[in-house]
């Protein structure tokens, strides 16, 4: 008997691609691959501002699976953001709507027209992050086979008249946290469309060492650690002026704010901070099994991965109450404080560094967590129950139509 | 009830829709074609669809219900993806083969509830589309008007 078929629509996907959402999407292929026939509908493009062709139209195997690429007949506008200003403007029209996709990309219509093509011969198709072209055009091709993984977070686009048929018509729509789905629901009002929340799983390698950290890296003492691009968007520039602010109040703390990640904005020359550039996966779990805590200021998220991580490896976080998600998670989870200016982040981090048992106790609660949600087998059960309601849905349906 | 008539299709049973509606609701009228409506139905002309679209993004959440006729017309298929949480689509298939269009497959799965013309047209919809989740209400029975209202109208 033949398996499931599915089709999986992102809008970059392979070796070097890096990316929340586009790693997610492979770990997920790669896990449901024993279960059914995947082929994985993509771009040609590894980066996500310039959407540049950089890999071969045609079809490529990734982990077993087989990738069809499509190229981008225009890589994202160089005055792309100004059509991203006229579309959130409050007096934008359709046509802006239209415009700031467009211009946002990767504008790949080739990749429609197959899906068109081919669609009514698979049982389902997954789309990942609801913003780009692919998801934006393709989802309501075919819409009674759409399975969503929207990657949503509190941003202008989400409130684009032009995402309603995007939240409005899959089959199912799979949230990586409640604080999301809560998202998505005030928004769109499309608690009709059944849901589950979702997200990915967490893999932690059981050799860690905080030893092999300190002796690598030659840090001493307690420190705080930070993980990802090291970017104003993801709130590091709040982060440098409370450190800054909070260790002038402060001063004869001894701790340290440890940043790993590749840098796209300077950082401050002090002594208490340290630059670790971007670290192995080894590394990156020393870290945070080594930290005090991992602090996590970015605002805009639909999960964070790296605050699951650090609930795994037993470390409380500290985030920023605007974040919806990672708060929301947080305060659920009860692992970990938020904060709002340097005097909070001082009084958290004192605290956490004063109390290694009770940063100890978050950790575990995290990690307790993690344990209960974000787990693969539990996924990859709840995306096999997923697929087999869609394709109950579908039993039976007339297909004179290609999709 | 603040209602809007999206009129794609213009023909007779839209007016006596119109009309009945009017007894008990506010009601506007949105086309691009001429809509003879009655007295106190304020009617908006568009020279074009994508006038009326810009006119639906700008004021369609003003109102309680947007009731769409005729999923083969362009301002049908397109309005109905703006106001999907507040829309009722009345299909009034004329050419079954529309239904397997590219425009036609997100616009089926999108309004709170649709009307239908006869238990035939229900059934040609519901079995290509298997989109049983939105409740559907047939137009040629009692008080059918209003309970498609009643679903339409966000909570």
């Amino acid at each position: 008997m033949s398996r499931p078929k599915l089709l999986v629509v992102v809008q970059r996907y392979g070796e070097g691609v890096a990316g929340g959402a586009e790693a997610h999407a492979r770990e997920v292929v790669k896990r449901l691959r024993p279960h059914l026939d995947i082929e994985v509908l993509t771009t040609t493009a590894q980066d996500y501002w310039t959407w540049e062709n950089a890999f071969t139209a045609g079809i490529e195997w990734v982990d077993d699976v087989p990738v069809r690429r499509f190229p981008v007949l225009r890589g994202r506008a160089y005055d792309f953001k100004l059509y991203e200003r006229r579309a959130f403007s409050p007096a934008h029209t359709l046509e802006d709507e239209r415009t700031f996709v467009d211009a946002q990309g990767p504008y790949a219509p080739d990749l429609l027209d197959h899906l068109w093509r081919v669609a009514g011969d698979v049982d389902h198709v997954l789309f990942f992050t609801y913003i780009y072209y692919p998801t934006c055009y393709g989802l309501p091709l075919v819409p009674g086979r759409a399975v969503l993984v929207p990657t949503a977070h509190d941003e202008p686009a989400l409130g684009l008249s032009i995402y309603e048929p995007v939240f409005h018509t899959p089959r199912v729509i799979a949230y990586n946290t409640e604080e999301e789905r809560a998202i998505v629901r005030r928004r769109f009002h499309n608690e009709r469309v059944p849901s589950d929340i979702m997200g990915v799983g967490v893999d932690v390698p059981a050799d860690r060492s905080p030893e092999r950290f300190r002796e690598r890296s030659g840090i001493e003492g307690p420190f705080v650690l930070y993980i990802g691009r090291i970017v104003e968007s993801k709130g590091c520039r709040d982060l440098f002026e409370r450190w800054a602010r909070w260790r002038a109040a402060e001063p004869e703390r001894r701790v340290t704010l440890v940043l790993a990640g590749h840098p796209e904005m300077p950082i401050p020359r002090r002594d208490d901070v340290v630059h670790l550039g971007v670290v192995s996966e080894e590394e990156k779990f020393d870290a945070i099994t080594a930290c005090t805590a991992l602090v996590v200021p970015e605002v805009l998220s639909s999960m964070s991965m790296v605050t699951l991580e650090a609930w795994a490896c037993g470390r409380p976080v500290i985030c920023d109450p605007r974040s919806a998600v990672v708060w929301g998670m947080t305060r659920r989870a009860g692992a970990g404080f938020a904060q709002r200016d340097a005097a909070e982040l001082g009084e958290i981090v004192g605290m956490l560094c004063d109390d290694p048992a009770l940063a100890d106790r978050l950790g575990a609660q995290g990690a307790a967590f993690v344990a209960r949600t974000y787990t693969w087998p539990r996924i990859v059960e709840t995306y096999l129950d997923m697929f087999a309601e869609v394709r109950t849905r579908n039993a039976g349906r007339l297909s004179s139509a290609a999709y | 009830m603040k209602v809007l008539v999206v009129a794609g299709d213009t023909e007779p049973e839209v007016r006596a829709h119109v009309d009945e509606l009017a007894i008990a609701h506010e009601v506007a009228v949105a086309s691009t074609r001429p809509f003879d409506a009655p007295e106190g139905v304020r009617v908006d002309r568009f020279e074009r669809a994508t006038d009326l679209l810009d006119h639906l993004h700008r004021s369609a959440r003003s109102y309680d219900a947007v009731l769409f006729y005729g999923s083969e017309h362009e301002v049908c298929a397109g309005g109905v993806r703006i106001v999907p949480e507040r829309a009722a689509l009345i299909p009034l298939v004329r050419d079954p083969s529309a239904l397997g269009e590219r425009p036609a497959q997100a616009l089926f799965h999108l309004p709170r509830a649709f009307g239908f013309a006869s238990p035939a047209e229900e059934d040609l919809v519901r079995a290509r589309f298997r989109n049983g989740r939105i409740p559907g209400e047939q137009l040629g029975e009692e008080g059918a008007l209003e309970r498609l209202l009643a679903l339409t109208a966000p909570g």
